[in-house]
């Protein structure tokens, strides 16, 4: 069948995922372990994703052949020239040096787009040595292969520097590219939280989709002024009727530290629809930054990178990972929760990164009708309604093969009615 | 599906925590809470704040669009006003301070912004000037090739027009006075007007017009980007060959 890969044939105990790891036996008790199961899937959820599967199969399938045949030939390193090598480990400890010489450990990449600029960014300063430092302790080994650029559209609202903004967002998955384009890697740790960094590193990813990759984030400030005197302040002082003062001191209590803006714009966008594609740690994205636990979770991205690593096993590529259904769970988790504007076109760009190429278009017309004029997301898959569980618990798509049968609980018909009154 | 900790999503309901025992502390994963712990936040599936869209999509005469209406109150949902057509964002707010805009029903038509035309920029500077005239009364929307991000608030705004108007999109054609609907209930995006036999009138600067902030280095992207409704992303053209072949098949 289509879209089977060499890990998912491999088999392993379901519930506790396919790869040994630290981190995977502290989750591994929480399957399904409150209610009843998975819940059923809604017909109209897995016709469109049915439809993807089937109008796209060609461009996916030929994508999955390139990050395949990719995938067969690491760990690259082995195969470089003994002076391409040699510049690769030139600045490296000497003991990480002995290791990237003999191969058989997984040597990580780390894709940073710290910069002061960005209050979210800021904290991935001291990202770079903790994360080795979790990488060796789990077996692992690490190199910083490149920095990406991030820009705040905060800062530059209304001013011309926006206009390089969405650009940025390609700009970055080339320079994850290059950064990768090293040819020295077994898996990447991506480092990013705002609006365009995310998806343009995801694009980068996506286009070495052999990697198993796994994003970090930093977790957002804490709350400052409400939202709602905040955009009070903001419409008197387009009246007249407040000074700049007033309305700087307003700002500055709503932007007030490091770590992410706390409104629900894009960046906090990017944040769900990570956990929703599977490519955080579970929980781990909003968590405040500079507090044990969110290093403890930093420290456990890095772990679990290692984990899924070829040489821990079992390798989880994330061009496998990003599939169908995983989109369709992100169309699904940015509707249900009112999320950013901007990830109709994000997630349209990066679907096509993981179908070479591809037109989310097409596969997403809404069914039963005329095609939809070049859409960019199904409209058929509208709603606001929060998640039938928090942070994505039954989410449509979610694989009920490794889980426990459904049972016909009533937790089971409420969530199963409720995702048939908005679909 | 599969994820960086496993099969399936079941995981991802759960929340980290460090617990601490005999030996430190430790990172650990609990259930999450069953219910809601703020309903003014996240509301439970039977007791949704909206049964439809929060982002939806127009179609029409003047192209497709995407619209949130989530912040948007049901009135304000449906606007039919006469057009404003600004081709910088700056033109508007200036209109505004000069007071052009108040005692009037208008949709700010804001063209010109797309990501062929400038990069698609956000456009947040509108909101609290259209906040403004629409607490005053007035019926007001936004029609843009633009972007509004997350936040695009209580102000109907159909974004992302596409096709755009740098590259020929209808958006070139409407001229001030044209009746424009904005239509979050039923989808639709119209203009009561032939535009086929316009004239398509302003344009997005040249490139040899692009002088700053670094936006003279960007050329290569405004040349190259694709459609709104397609990602917006350099990385399309050289597909649509094959990519044509495969969907229309």
């Amino acid at each position: 069948m289509r879209g089977r890969s060499r890990w998912r044939e491999a088999g392993g105990p379901a519930r506790c995922g396919l790869v040994p790891n630290r981190t995977l036996e502290r989750l591994g008790g929480a399957v399904w372990s409150q209610t009843a199961g998975p819940p059923a899937l809604h017909p109209t959820v897995a016709a469109v994703t049915e439809r993807i599967v089937e109008r796209s199969a060609r461009t996916r399938a030929a994508y999955l052949e390139r990050i395949r045949s990719a995938a067969e030939r690491v760990p690259a390193r082995t195969r470089l020239g003994c002076a391409n090598l040699a510049h690769g480990f030139a600045a490296a400890e000497p003991e990480e040096k002995a290791v990237l010489r003999r191969g058989g450990k997984p040597n990580l990449a780390i894709v940073t787009s710290y910069n002061d600029m960005l209050s979210a960014h800021q904290p991935y300063v001291d990202y770079p040595p903790v994360l080795k430092d979790a990488i060796i302790r789990a077996g692992g080994i690490a190199q910083v292969a490149g920095g990406v650029p991030a820009m705040c559209d905060g800062i530059t609202q209304g001013r011309d520097g926006m206009q390089l903004s969405l650009y940025s967002r390609d700009v970055i998955a080339m320079a994850t590219a290059i950064a990768l384009s090293h040819d020295m890697f077994d898996g990447a740790l991506m480092l990013g939280v705002c609006d365009k960094i995310v998806p343009g590193l995801l694009i980068g990813a996506l286009s070495f989709g052999h990697l198993p990759t796994v994003f970090v984030p930093a977790g957002p400030m804490t709350s400052g002024l409400p939202n709602k005197e905040k955009a009070r302040v903001r419409q008197q002082y387009a009246e007249g009727l407040v000074g700049r003062e007033e309305l700087l001191e307003a700002e500055a209590a709503s932007y007030h530290s490091r770590g992410t803006c706390t409104f629900y714009g894009t960046a906090n966008s990017n944040q769900l629809l990570m956990e929703v594609l599977g490519l955080h740690l579970p929980g781990s994205s909003f968590v405040n930054p500079g507090t044990p636990l969110r290093d403890a979770l930093t420290r456990a991205a890095a772990e679990t990178a290692v984990g899924i690593t070829a040489q821990s096993g079992g390798p989880v590529p994330v061009g496998e990972l990003v599939d169908e259904k995983a989109v369709v769970n992100a169309c699904v988790a940015l509707l249900a929760s009112g999320g950013s504007t901007n990830h109709t076109l994000h997630l349209v760009a990066i679907a096509r990164a993981a179908w070479r190429p591809a037109h989310l278009a097409g596969p997403l017309r809404p069914l039963g009708g005329r095609p939809a004029p070049r859409a960019g997301l199904p409209q058929r898959i509208g709603g606001r309604e929060p998640l039938p569980r928090r942070r994505g618990r039954g989410l449509p798509g979610a694989d009920p093969a490794g889980a426990r049968p459904p049972a016909r609980g009533r937790a089971h018909r409420r969530r199963t009615r409720a995702l048939a009154l908005h679909l | 599906m599969h994820t960086v900790v496993g099969r399936g999503l079941s995981r991802y309901t759960c929340e980290p925590r460090l617990l601490r025992d005999g030996k430190g502390a430790g990172l650990t994963w609990v259930d999450g809470p069953e219910t809601s712990l703020d309903p003014t936040v996240l509301r439970p599936t039977s007791d949704p704040f909206a049964t439809d869209g929060g982002v939806k999509m127009l179609t029409g005469p003047l192209g497709t669009a995407v619209v949130k209406t989530s912040a948007v109150a049901p009135e304000h949902r449906v606007v039919r006003a006469p057009a404003m057509v600004f081709d910088d964002q700056a033109d508007f707010l200036a209109a505004f301070g000069r007071g052009e805009l108040d005692g009037r029903d208008l949709v700010a038509v804001i063209r010109y912004q797309g990501p062929a035309a400038n990069g698609m920029p956000e456009l947040h500077k509108l909101t609290p000037a259209l906040g403004v005239l629409q607490d005053r009364g007035q019926r007001v929307a936004i029609v843009t090739d633009g972007r509004m991000s997350g936040a695009s608030g209580k102000v109907p705004a159909a974004i992302h027009v596409t096709p755009e108007a740098a590259v020929g999109g209808p958006l070139a054609r409407v001229r001030d006075g044209d009746i424009v609907t904005v239509d979050a209930s039923t989808g639709r995006l119209e203009v009561a007007a032939d535009l086929s036999a316009r004239e398509a009138t302003g344009r997005p600067a040249l490139d040899n017009e692009w002088v700053g902030t670094g936006r003279e280095l960007f050329a290569v992207f405004r040349a190259g980007i694709g459609p709104a409704d397609e990602g917006a992303s350099v990385f399309g053209r050289w597909a649509m060959t094959e990519e044509s072949a495969v969907v229309d098949a």
